[in-house]
């Protein structure tokens, strides 16, 4: 068995550079495992389904990749004829519900909560605000890790913003912040980047709340840490489902894997002290930037 | 309370309208998953530098510099606030004003590449053939107002300017472009990004051809020896327009491997024509032409031992300026002796060879709770290794003799002499985070130098966290500016003679910075500053000497507001008083105010809009200068964009001095170009480029 080779078709969106070095990156993470003998195909606006699926007939891969978010009712359909395993998308608790394998963009909290463990080690409890559909596998999965490692995750389940900004609210307010983070989520229908945001952030400094995030674009903003996409390993993880499920086992979706921080040190300062200074060059990327004005 | 109310209403509004906000699947686009493009270079190995000492800085970016359809340097840095961009009558070489500093040769400021500066050692600027940057290859532009020695060393005075070129990531694929427009200006560029058997691999070529703007000046240094009735001359060619067409080709390599980089470049400059003249006196046929070299390789090692980054770099400059100049018109005469007639014009042709080697190491040292502390070393040999010249006149006192044909004078006159300097160096910085917000960076570069000696400069940056949205910094720093070989060593030249006895200029400058982060899409940055600047150095009378003092003070204030998500405005405005202490009077010639605004508009996803308005004001005339203040002017630019109309296709047309604006840069003191220096009229430039992946 170990030594069968599978034919996978990987299809990811066209792209300009910066971006597509993302997708070259991962599929360069994906050749990594020897036994999967791969093809690309980049799909673009202008590209039919009905060629895309009809060059999947010819070839029958015994898999396909599915690279982005977009082009949903062509991944549909490829879904209906072949196994497929997704990347370099947001995957939530209705990817699970309908059975799909594949890594998504949110970074594994575990990870996350170790890195702020370094920086931090009084934190004794997390918080989090989410809606359970979306992103309670995540959070389930934050909760199982997390015992062991004498954190508590405090979930706060809410449905839509009005609730979820009452929580934050309270949170940030009445927290124990000596021992006690938040965690904000990537992709949360209780969660809004424009108008909570800022609010969350600016309560925070005020009551020296800590904040984590799975958005790295919040760290800009004032959030203390998260995770850059580690693009090799995404591929490798994608290859390492892939194999998987082709030996016939039962696969889920998997969480990022990434060990590259992004932190903000305007922040960290303001929380007193609380960063280990070593830690500083062995950061991806620290904020405030040289003020910018463009 | 007012926080609370401000919640209450978040909730009040969710309430309402929360379908509004309700979860969206376009998040899944990339910039959804990443935020920033910043991002995708850190994940893809970009490397990234180490913060250096807070300062009142700017950064310009590839993707603002193509919005608003800049083809040389020049017009990006004029966008940035304390920075006017003038030109001398020689060549048109820029001038960069900052904070009301000014010279001709414009040796205050430090123009560097990639960190490693170009500057010429025989005027301490960016030579006679400078012939402008293009664009295409430059990842982006950092600026620092104020003193830069600290970290620096020599001439980071008024300011420094460092250019960041592009790395295999910023390059898609292969790249072509060219671009066509008034002047018979013609531009063709070819970039690739890249990896070569294992290497990062970036290159880049840019190739210029242009006629140059053409507009008029109605009278020159000639015109007034033609009105002195004793010479007997007529033999100006104004009035004529400038001159300033040329040629280059912008060639640079960069290789990089784990720790490893190596670059390499090449510019050429060929038939640039002398502007006004050097003697600002119009030359329609003289020519400057130049070769630059120059080569680094660097090893940056972030991961061996915990808590050290270690840095050493080598580089090398070589550049060497060709001139072919008519100082003066056919038919001139200085004395009014008809045997001192020169039928062909004051002939001079300066040769100027010169190469620079620099060995730098520095590493960053985390290892202490709160203290980021780096310390380098290094040195610097800067040898003017060749002067040649041929001329056909001899100097005697203010007048020029003749001596009946070109003769090579390298041996027995030439202007200047083949000298070598060398630098040793040594900084040490921490930055201190001594209180919860608070952090003192403080800074302290000694240079010895083989000619003058040594020099210590300080630097001091108090940071106060102020809260969430603002922070305050307290800054200062001491900086100087080495002399210059034309200022050290000139010689058979009356009216400039060198003093191999110069102490360095110095200067102190003071500053109060806040940056204010409104909300998410509206940032304000503000300043205030005031410095000293000591030991100038002039020909004073025909001699170089210490003698000059200058203090200045002023403000500055940039806004950035991104109106929606298709609506960007940015704008600054700055403003500064400098005295010239010798004369108690205007330090001259630099705005004192200036206004810049530009609005970026995305009509569609394949359309967008770039204009932006500078407006320069009050400009005063140094002290015995007669003529009224130079008036005031505002340029308006709009630039038409189509990204993407057809697979990897990228179209665009600018208006450059849309309203065809008459704006005069300052002519030197007291006024031989009696009505200043004439920019460009409007101006249309077309340009398309093409990816090929």
């Amino acid at each position: 068995m170990a030594n069968t080779t599978f034919n996978v078709t990987i299809f990811y969106p066209e792209a300009r550079k910066p971006y597509s070095t993302f997708f070259d990156a991962i599929i360069d993470g994906i050749k990594d495992q020897p036994h999967l003998n791969l093809q690309t195909r980049s799909i673009n606006k202008s590209s039919q389904e009905s060629d895309v699926l009809q060059f999947l007939q010819q070839k029958n891969p015994d898999l396909v990749i599915l690279l982005g978010g977009g082009f949903k009712s062509l991944q549909e359909k490829i879904d209906a004829s072949f196994k497929t395993v997704r990347g370099a998308s947001f995957l939530s608790g209705h990817d699970i519900n309908r059975g799909r394998s594949g890594v998504s963009m949110s970074p594994d909290p575990i990870l996350l909560f170790a890195e702020l463990k370094k920086i931090q080690p009084t934190i004794k409890e997390i918080h989090v605000v989410f809606d359970p559909t979306t992103n309670g596998w995540l959070v389930q999965r934050a909760i199982e890790s997390t015992a062991k490692n004498g954190i508590t995750i405090i979930p706060h389940e809410a449905s839509n913003l009005q609730q979820s900004a009452l929580i934050y609210k309270k949170i940030v307010r009445n927290s124990d912040h000596t021992k006690s983070a938040l965690w904000l989520l990537h992709h949360d229908p209780t969660f809004d980047s424009k108008s909570l945001l800022p609010r969350i952030l600016s309560d925070a400094w005020k009551y020296k709340q800590v904040v984590i995030s799975s958005n790295p674009s919040h760290v800009r903003r004032g959030a203390l840490l998260s995770l850059l996409p580690d693009n090799q390993q995404i591929g490798k993880d994608l290859a390492l489902t892939t194999i998987r499920l082709l030996n016939g086992q039962k696969v889920n979706i998997m969480p990022m894997q990434s060990s590259l921080v992004v932190a903000n040190l305007r922040t960290a300062k303001h929380l007193s002290n609380i960063i280990n200074v070593k830690q500083k060059t062995n950061f991806a990327l620290t904020y405030p930037r040289v003020s910018a004005n463009d | 309370m007012k926080k609370t109310i401000a919640w209450l209403l978040l909730i009040i509004l969710f309430s309402f309208g929360t379908t509004s906000y309700a979860f969206n699947g376009d998040d899944n686009t990339l910039e959804g998953i990443y935020g920033d493009e910043e991002y995708i270079y850190i994940a893809t190995g970009r490397k990234q530098t180490v913060s250096q000492a807070p300062a009142v800085a700017s950064i310009i970016s590839a993707k603002t510099i193509r919005q608003i359809g800049a083809r040389d340097i020049d017009e990006v840095l004029e966008t940035i606030p304390g920075l006017h961009v003038s030109y001398t009558a020689g060549g048109y070489n820029p001038i960069y004003q900052i904070r009301g500093i000014s010279s001709n040769v414009n040796s205050q400021v430090l123009m560097l590449i990639n960190g490693i500066p170009i500057t010429n050692i025989f005027t301490g600027d960016r030579s006679q053939a400078w012939g402008g940057m293009p664009v295409e290859n430059i990842s982006r532009i950092e600026v620092i107002r104020g003193p830069g020695s600290a970290i620096y060393g020599a001439d980071a005075f008024a300011g420094t300017i460092n250019i960041i070129t592009k790395n295999s990531t910023e390059i898609d694929g292969l790249e072509i472009g060219a671009s066509a427009g008034s002047f018979d200006e013609y531009r063709g560029w070819l970039q690739y990004g890249g990896s070569i058997a294992g290497w990062d691999t970036a290159f880049s070529a840019q190739v210029l051809d242009t006629h140059g703007q053409h507009e008029k000046i109605e009278n020159d240094f000639q015109s007034a020896l033609d009105a002195n009735p004793f010479l007997n001359t007529n033999a100006s060619l104004a009035p004529n327009g400038v001159t300033l067409g040329r040629q280059s080709l912008d060639t640079r390599l960069d290789i990089s491997k784990d720790t490893w980089q190596v670059r390499l470049g090449y510019q050429s400059r060929r038939k640039g024509e002398t502007g006004a003249g050097l003697f600002q006196a119009i030359d329609l046929t003289g020519e400057v032409e130049a070769d630059r070299y120059n080569a680094d390789i660097t090893y940056l090692n972030k991961d061996s031992i915990e808590g050290w980054e270690f840095k050493a770099q080598y580089s090398i400059f070589n550049s060497i300026t060709r001139s072919d100049l008519v100082l003066l018109p056919p038919g001139t005469n200085t004395t009014g002796l008809p045997i001192h007639t020169f039928p062909n014009g004051v002939l001079a042709k300066p040769n100027i060879y010169e190469r620079h080697n620099r060995l730098d190491l520095s590493t960053f040292y985390t290892g202490i709770n709160n203290h980021d502390i780096r310390v380098g070393t290094g040195f610097h040999h800067q040898d003017q290794y060749k002067i040649e010249e041929m001329k056909n006149y001899v100097p005697f006192g203010a007048a020029l003799i003749p001596l009946g044909s070109l003769m090579d004078v390298t041996d027995t006159a030439p202007f200047n002499q083949e000298k070598t300097r060398k630098i040793y160096y040594g900084f040490i910085q921490d930055a201190w985070d001594f209180a919860p917000d608070w952090t003192l960076t403080a800074g302290l570069r000694y240079d010895h130098y083989s000619d003058f000696g040594s020099t210590v400069n300080p630097r001091l940056a108090l940071v106060w966290q102020t809260n969430y949205r603002l922070t305050s910094k307290l800054l200062y720093g001491r900086s100087f500016r080495a002399p210059s070989f034309a200022e050290q060593f000139n010689i058979n030249n009356p009216v400039a003679v060198g003093n191999p006895d110069l102490d360095p200029e110095v200067i102190d400058t003071y500053e109060l910075a806040f940056d204010y982060a409104a909300t998410n899409d509206l940032k304000i940055g503000f300043n205030i500053f005031y410095y000293q600047i000591d030991d100038i150095i002039r020909f004073d009378p025909t001699t170089a000497n210490n003698t000059g003092k200058q203090t200045g003070h002023g403000l500055e204030m940039e806004v950035n507001w991104k109106a929606t998500d298709k609506l960007a405005v940015y704008g600054n405005y700055a403003y500064q008083s400098s005295e010239d202490k010798a004369t108690s009077s205007d330090a001259a010639d630099a705005p004192q105010q200036q206004m810049y605004i530009r609005a970026n508009y995305d009509l569609s996803p394949i359309w967008s809009i770039n204009s932006q308005f500078n407006h320069v004001m009050d400009r005063q005339r140094a002290s015995g200068d007669l003529r009224s203040d130079i008036d005031d002017y505002s340029i308006v630019d709009l630039t038409l964009r189509a990204k993407e109309f057809s697979p990897g296709y990228e179209f665009a047309i600018s208006a450059r001095n849309l309203f065809d604006e008459d704006a005069r840069e300052p002519s030197l003191a007291p006024g031989a170009i009696t009505n200043d220096l004439p920019l460009a009229g409007r101006g249309l430039f077309i340009e398309l480029r093409k990816s090929l992946h």
